[in-house]
């Protein structure tokens, strides 16, 4: 099965999307097998990151912003955020692939799936493939 | 060639007809990622404090009409319209900059690309370091050499279309696309918002057309009465000035009348007291969402008490009296009133065009609009005296 869903972006905003899928894998009624999650757009990505400490995540945007920041340079002349978010993107993944057990995600205690926006405010979709492993 | 029975089939008339049809083109060509990306690099873009834009007649008008978008949503220190006589032989360079590279942006407008005033404006600032950027449809031109860059508008082409309506909006179209690039870059405008843009002039631009049909009617009908007076006034307030005085330059080009555009206030104080209220049209653009609205009001009473035959040009079905002719144009969706200007201009175009028809007057006080051809007794085009494209090169540094 595959699900489409759509957010709504701040402009670099993270939101979790964990709930989201999590509904997708319930709403499947798989109970055993895997999951995969693809963000198709090459401005975002997605990370699998800690949801208890949301400096956690800050560090990681910073660390990115520091790295690949939003200068002038770029061949890339959409915009700063267009031409840095590219690179960002290409440099993370843009999907991840979970192992279902139970009905349940198998994530670590801690990690939840988060939408890495490099631009923004945007209407964004992201995609959930659940298949069954039975 | 045009239907000489036909007072409707006149280049006016039809450039308004067209305008709806030719939009969407207009925007493809004037949102092009790739031409935008050239003309303003993201470095370029940057660079920019401030933003002065420039043009002769109706180019100063779309200029002027396009200031608040610039204002607004590009971030920039200021934006202001200046003819361009006054940059070149008035402005010092401290007038102008602080000596910032590429900065400001000097937005020029020739649609032909060979009028002496705005190819000085283009050198001086070329020569202060500025950032001269012309609009134009002709990439070959002196003022597409002179300028940085020239953004060209590549306006489809159709037959007779002289004096340019098509062009006029061509060059707002082209502002709003600089605006929005501007905006994106400096990080004032949300990514979809270029789209969002282009799709809402070309929406605002086709709403026009189910009510061309009776604005034009109705604009015949008063050209019907109006068709022997040689005096207009056009009345405007805010960034409607510029369609005022757009309307007093189409009005002095295809009907050879005498023209003035003012505001409500200067009107009331100067204009007012002019001899024989009753031969001298007088057109008001009257819009709520203006600070003046009342003031207008006030205004459009006053003349219609003096005798003055009234035109008003409003988005409101409000009830301007007895004795007023109103025009209702499209309302501009909530948030978007720069895209007013756009097309505001069509029913004194089209008032202009039966007038011109109907009182047997010549475009240019020259051409016979029927046939584009000139009157060979006509002094107004003879070599040495009209000196648009032939005047001499000057500016003060």
């Amino acid at each position: 099965m595959i699900y489409r869903k759509t957010i709504r972006t701040q402009f670099k905003g993270c939101p979790s999307i964990t709930k989201e899928v999590m509904d997708c894998l319930a709403e499947s009624g798989v109970q055993n097998g895997y999951c995969c999650v693809m963000i198709p757009d090459s401005t975002a990505a997605l990370a699998i990151t800690s949801f208890w400490d949301k400096r956690g995540l800050e560090d990681l945007t910073d660390e990115l912003a520091r790295n690949i920041p939003t200068r002038v340079s770029y061949r890339n002349q959409t915009s700063p955020y267009d031409a840095s978010g590219h690179v960002k993107a290409s440099l993370l993944s843009s999907s991840a692939m979970l192992p279902v057990k139970d009905g349940e995600l198998v994530l670590g205690s801690s990690q939840g799936l988060v939408y890495m926006e490099f631009d923004g405010p945007r209407t964004r979709d992201f995609l959930v493939m659940i298949n069954s492993a039975e | 060639m045009f239907d000489q029975n036909n007072p409707k089939d006149n280049p006016l008339c039809n450039q308004v007809f067209s305008l709806p049809g030719m939009i969407e083109e207009q925007v493809r060509i004037c949102f092009s990622q790739e031409q935008l990306e050239n003309i303003l690099p993201i470095q370029d873009c940057f660079d920019i404090r401030k933003i002065i834009l420039t043009g002769c007649g109706d180019s100063l008008a779309a200029a002027g009409n396009m200031v608040p978008v610039l204002t607004e949503f590009c971030d920039v220190m200021s934006c202001r319209a200046i003819d361009p006589i006054t940059f070149t032989r008035f402005m010092e360079k401290t007038d102008i900059g602080i000596g910032e590279p590429n900065s400001p942006l000097v937005l020029s407008i020739s649609a032909g690309g060979e009028t002496a005033r705005v190819l000085e404006v283009l050198k001086k600032a070329s020569e202060l370091g500025a950032f001269p950027l012309v609009i134009t449809g002709n990439p070959e031109s002196s003022c597409a050499n002179a300028a940085k860059k020239a953004f060209i508008m590549k306006t489809p082409k159709m037959q007779n279309d002289f004096p340019g309506l098509r062009s006029y909006l061509a060059n707002m179209v082209g502002i709003v696309a600089i605006a929005a690039r501007l905006g994106l870059v400096r990080g004032v405008l949300e990514p979809e918002t270029p789209e969002m843009w282009s799709q809402s002039v070309i929406d605002y631009v086709k709403s026009y057309a189910p009510h061309l049909e009776s604005i034009s009617d109705a604009m015949f009908h008063l050209a019907e009465k109006w068709k022997s007076f040689t005096r207009f006034d056009f009345i405007a307030d805010c960034v409607s000035s510029n369609s005022a005085l757009f309307a007093q330059e189409k009005f002095y080009e295809v009907t050879g009348s005498l023209g003035c555009a003012g505001d409500s206030e200067d009107f009331c104080h100067i204009n007012y007291f002019v001899r024989d209220p009753e031969t001298v049209g007088t057109v008001f653009f009257a819009y709520r969402d203006q600070p003046t609205y009342s003031r207008i009001k006030e205004t459009i009473r006053s003349c219609v008490t003096l005798g003055r035959p009234v035109l008003v040009i409003t988005d409101e079905e409000d009830d301007f009296g007895d004795g007023v002719t109103r025009v209702v144009i499209p309302k501009t969706p909530e948030g978007y009133t720069w895209l007013r200007p756009l097309m505001d201009f069509c029913p004194v175009a089209l008032l202009a065009g039966y007038i011109s028809e109907l009182g047997e007057r010549r475009y240019f006080h020259s051409f016979f609009p029927h046939t584009y051809e000139r009157d060979p007794e006509s002094l107004f085009f003879a070599p040495g005296t009209l000196t648009l494209k032939e005047s001499k090169i000057e500016y003060i540094l």
